[in-house]
């Protein structure tokens, strides 16, 4: 057998023990956090854990609206960028700080949309609310639960 | 089990090109999605100070967002880090630099309100690798000077690597039990949840599973994936006990992320490319580093 290394040389006993527990223990100390509790990189992975017990879904989005009043949304890399659950969490954020956050974040965006050719039949956009049965939604029922919830409206303002 | 003998299976004998090729693997895989990602990593620079919910090291070292310079420069030397810890450059240095700035990175992209799941497992990989003698073997700094010989040092940073996989599996199932319980796999959670991840997606704009949107039309179907999930990742630890319950639990854990991806549209590509799980396999002798001429062709 190979001679054992001097314990304190890199890769020896003392590093592989030191290294090896603290990672573990970094790893596995989402254990001891409430569950649900999440951070990075040492997470709990709580992503899909709670699931849903209703097929109950509320949505917030930014609606574009042309001069003939037909609306479609506002992709995610014009709200925040190109990953949807950013985008959803900078909505969301924005209509828990109330109107000014909310007029605020639709301002940015029309801005960023009036620049973009592809956006020039726009006149204005909407941060909507809107409750939908997720279930229903996809066996054809698009329609919401209530009215829509209008949070900000704002023109989009071109030169 | 002694301590003796766990410090034999933790400290067992390796090729130095395992971990060697783990490094290329792990490192290679980082350079391309940095370079990849870099507008995404840099798009913080415009977010309102108002969505700034700092985690991890960056919740213990800021309280407000930083400069646009100080968000780009961090992003630009990962991405030179990673070159050189991929190539086994003075690894000594560029191993640890690399794992600390592209924790940084990293982390500071989380602390937008929103934290992903796709890049902790690679980022703890990074971690173990930079600060293990992972550069003895198809590096750089062998062609420069070769390391002394250190019997037994490369096999325990392998099994790290294969236990922290391990240990993510095993810490999602156990999220699972711990937030909803057995009820996770027994009702209607993952099927409405499905529909409410697909219909969000729809409604923001953004691609969604047509896959995921039409099965939410058959309920039966829900409760045996979620039970089938949840012991893929509680059985995890099976993985440790040979190659061949290593192979079939790989092989399970990928079919869950395909799944992910068809029903959900969510991409996981750390171990949808097999990299989460290369630890637990023997990764020198994988025929692309005969194809890059770093082991030799079998006579």
């Amino acid at each position: 057998m190979a001679p054992e290394p001097d314990r304190w040389r890199a890769g020896g006993p003392v590093h592989a023990w030191a290294l090896g527990g603290l990672v573990l223990a970094l790893v596995l100390s989402p254990l001891c956090r409430p569950p649900g509790a999440d951070s990075f990189p040492f997470s709990s992975y709580p992503m899909f854990a709670h699931g849903r017990p209703t097929a109950e879904t509320l949505v917030h989005h930014l609606l574009a609206v042309t001069a003939d009043g037909a609306r479609r949304p506002v992709p995610p890399r014009l709200v925040a960028n190109d990953e949807v659950l950013q985008a959803a969490e900078t909505l969301r954020k924005a209509i828990r700080g109330g109107k000014r956050p909310s007029a605020a974040l639709c301002r940015s965006v029309a801005a960023r949309l009036a620049d973009d050719p592809a956006w020039s039949d726009v006149v204005r956009l909407e941060l909507v609310s809107e409750r939908f049965d997720a279930i229903a939604y996809f066996a054809g029922d698009t329609a919401p639960l209530a009215a829509p919830r209008v949070r900000a409206r704002c023109k989009v303002k071109r030169p | 089990m002694t301590p003796a003998a766990i410090d034999a299976w933790y400290r067992s004998d390796a090729p130095p090109e395992r971990l060697a090729a783990l490094r290329l693997l792990v490192g290679g895989f980082a350079t391309v999605y940095l370079a990849a990602r870099v507008v995404h990593l840099i798009s913080f620079v415009d977010f309102a100070p108002r969505s700034f919910a700092p985690v991890g090291v960056v919740d213990l070292l800021l309280g407000a967002p930083l400069p646009a310079a100080l968000v780009v420069a961090p992003v630009l030397l990962a991405l030179l880090l990673a070159v050189a810890f991929t190539l086994g450059w003075r690894h000594r240095v560029t191993g640890p630099a690399f794992a600390a700035t592209l924790l940084w990175v990293l982390s500071y992209r989380n602390s937008w309100g929103m934290i992903f799941h796709t890049e902790n497992l690679m980022v703890v990989h990074v971690i173990v690798l930079g600060l293990t003698p992972a550069a003895d073997a198809w590096s750089l700094d062998v062609r420069r000077r070769p390391p002394p010989p250190r019997p037994r040092a490369h096999g325990w940073p392998v099994r790290l690597l294969a236990l922290v996989t391990v240990a993510t599996y095993v810490l999602a199932g156990l999220a699972k039990l711990r937030l909803s319980g057995l009820s996770w796999a027994t009702s209607d959670l993952l099927r409405n949840y499905i529909a409410y991840d697909n219909l969000r997606k729809l409604e923001l704009g953004d691609a969604h599973s047509p896959l995921g949107a039409a099965l939410v039309a058959h309920g039966w179907l829900f409760p045996p994936l979620a039970g089938a999930s949840l012991v893929v990742e509680l059985l995890a630890p099976a993985a440790l006990f040979g190659p061949r319950l290593a192979r079939w639990w790989s092989l399970a854990a990928w079919a869950f992320h395909a799944g992910v991806l068809a029903i959900m549209a969510i991409f996981f590509p750390y171990p949808l490319l097999g990299l989460a799980f290369a630890p637990l396999f023997a990764a020198e002798r994988l025929p692309l580093w005969r194809w890059l001429r770093l082991s030799p062709r079998p006579s």
